[in-house]
């Protein structure tokens, strides 16, 4: 039987598999991706999406389950006996328990059908077996109306984790003002686990790798943690490597052709970002948050005159001046210099800069709301 | 504040009015503003009525008090000028003594270095009327003083 998946859906199809109680395999194929659920009478005994999966060895020997030497002599061994798995070689030299093996074989067939909801182009082929197979019992059993179920409310909750964790490049850290207020918090297990992974170097993909826990667990309870503002995006931004030399770029060519003693970008709370030209002798980490409260004042002026947008704000002293510069709400460009650059020039560059970085920002932004 | 208080007489007025008259004409601005250093307004001219002025005085003089220490950091004793470039309106905010600002609104049909000459030419005359305004308090401060010890001694002796 074929068809594509926008008239007939994933969830339609496993419902037709838990009614018919046949065996077979049900084939998609979507822009060359090639995933496969196979059952055996009704019940969902294996699945693969197609997207890169850490090999089974390789996360027994990661969890400390088999070491590198064990899961060596294992894959020689399966070599020698033809047409067997490593998940079978291994429960026969005893390495793996079967409930140990069985329960990561369900968790990666259950990952594999529910990131296959996702797909809602593609074209399906399912083909069954007639008569009774006769072989052994298999790892994984799973209904399939439990995975419609559950595949249905877990597309609602990665559409709200993805509003969080846009990618799994984010680097997480503790809140710093979480531990002042003295609230009481009571956490699970697995939230600990998870919190303890958390050190403000490691990313969401690499915490996920190591939780142990599947991708959708682990980013769920990063979620929570973030929501009961227990954690906080590194900068508050959550901007890749790339971005960032972008933004240096600009930045450095901003300081370059206008002249300036220094420029600073930093986020919406006065964090600093990244700086360029030499702030020697400047507090400028001070001048980066005093910056973003008169941005703050500034703001409330403009609002009043009935301006919407606001572009740049210039301090002048007798030599020094400052100009601060607002990027799409979320961060600041605060540039120092004094009378040896031309105002005009600088005041060109700046918006340069703004376009240019605002660009990136708004990137961010539409990125971090899917 | 330092030094007695700034009283103004209708002729001071007329003097302040008359220079940000000039100013609004000259420089072709929106609308001025003169402030004193707490937030109240002492003056404006130009198109003021859709605005709220008294909540725009009081956050400019608010906003420019805040830079003081921004100033510091940077090491200026303040920033005698600050101007916000908005998409559509600007707001430039001006010293004119260490008693009072000058905030100017305007838009694109005016240039910025037009608004600031302007601005420092009539923050001079208005500094003009203080300093008159000063002196005059001076020459008129011995029979001020006087006075304000007497009351000064009632009041102590009713607190007693």
């Amino acid at each position: 039987m074929r068809g594509t998946l926008s008239e007939f859906s994933l969830a339609e199809i496993l419902e037709l598999i838990n009614l018919s109680r046949r065996s077979g395999v049900v084939r998609v194929e979507r822009e060359g991706r090639q995933a496969c659920i196979s059952f055996r009478a009704g019940k969902v005994i294996a699945a693969n999406d197609g997207s890169p999966t850490e090999p089974i060895g390789a996360v027994l020997v990661r969890e400390g389950i088999i070491t590198p030497k064990q899961l060596q002599e294992a894959l020689d061994l399966q070599n020698q006996m033809r047409h067997k798995l490593l998940c079978e070689v291994l429960l026969e030299i005893g390495l793996v328990s079967r409930e140990e093996m069985a329960r990561r074989l369900q968790q990666r067939t259950e990952e594999a059908v529910y990131r296959l909801f996702e797909w809602s182009q593609g074209d399906f082929l399912i083909e069954t077996y007639e008569g009774q197979d006769q072989s052994e019992d298999p790892f994984v059993s799973l209904s399939p109306t439990h995975l419609i179920m559950e595949g249905a409310r877990r597309i609602d909750e990665w559409r709200r984790i993805r509003e969080k964790l846009p990618s799994g490049d984010i680097v997480l850290q503790f809140a710093p003002s979480y531990a002042l207020r003295g609230d009481e918090i009571t956490l699970t297990s697995p939230e600990w686990e998870v919190l303890a992974l958390v050190n403000g170097e490691r990313d969401v993909d690499a915490i996920v790798a190591k939780s142990g826990l599947s991708p959708f667990e682990t980013q769920r309870i990063l979620y929570g943690l973030l929501s009961a503002g227990l954690l906080i995006y590194r900068s508050q931004l959550a901007l890749s490597s790339a971005r960032v030399e972008a933004m240096r770029s600009s930045l450095a060519r901003l300081v370059e052709e206008s002249g300036v003693r220094c420029a600073v970008l930093a986020d919406s709370r006065g964090q600093i970002i990244l700086t360029e030209g030499s702030p020697a002798g400047f507090d400028i980490a001070t001048i980066a948050i005093l910056s973003v409260a008169s941005l703050a004042t500034a703001m409330e002026m403009v609002n009043l005159v009935g301006e919407q947008g606001f572009e740049i704000l210039l301090h002048q002293g007798s030599q020094q001046r400052v100009i601060v510069a607002g990027l799409s709400s979320l961060g600041v460009l605060v540039v120092l210099f004094d009378a040896s650059a031309q105002l005009g020039v600088v005041q060109i560059c700046v918006r340069d800069f703004v376009a240019e970085v605002g660009k990136i920002f708004e990137h961010e932004q539409a990125a971090a709301a899917g | 504040m330092s030094g007695a208080s700034l009283i103004l007489y209708p002729e001071d007025r007329e003097k302040i009015t008359r220079a940000l008259g000039q100013f609004l004409r000259e420089a072709e601005v929106k609308c001025v503003l003169l402030v004193g250093r707490d937030g109240l307004e002492i003056a404006k001219q130009g198109f003021t009525q859709s605005l709220d002025t008294t909540s725009l005085a009081a956050l400019a003089a608010g906003a420019y008090a805040s830079t003081k220490e921004l100033a510091r950091l940077v090491g200026e004793p303040e920033f005698s000028v600050m101007f916000h470039q908005g998409k559509r309106d600007h707001i430039h905010v001006s010293t004119v003594t260490d008693r009072a600002i000058l905030v100017a609104l305007f838009d694109d049909r005016t240039a910025v270095g037009l608004v600031r000459l302007c601005a420092e030419e009539a923050a001079h005359k208005v500094a003009e009327v203080f300093a008159e305004s000063h002196q005059r308090a001076a020459a008129e401060g011995a029979g001020l003083e006087f006075l304000r010890e007497q009351t000064g001694d009632v009041f102590e002796e009713k607190q007693e």
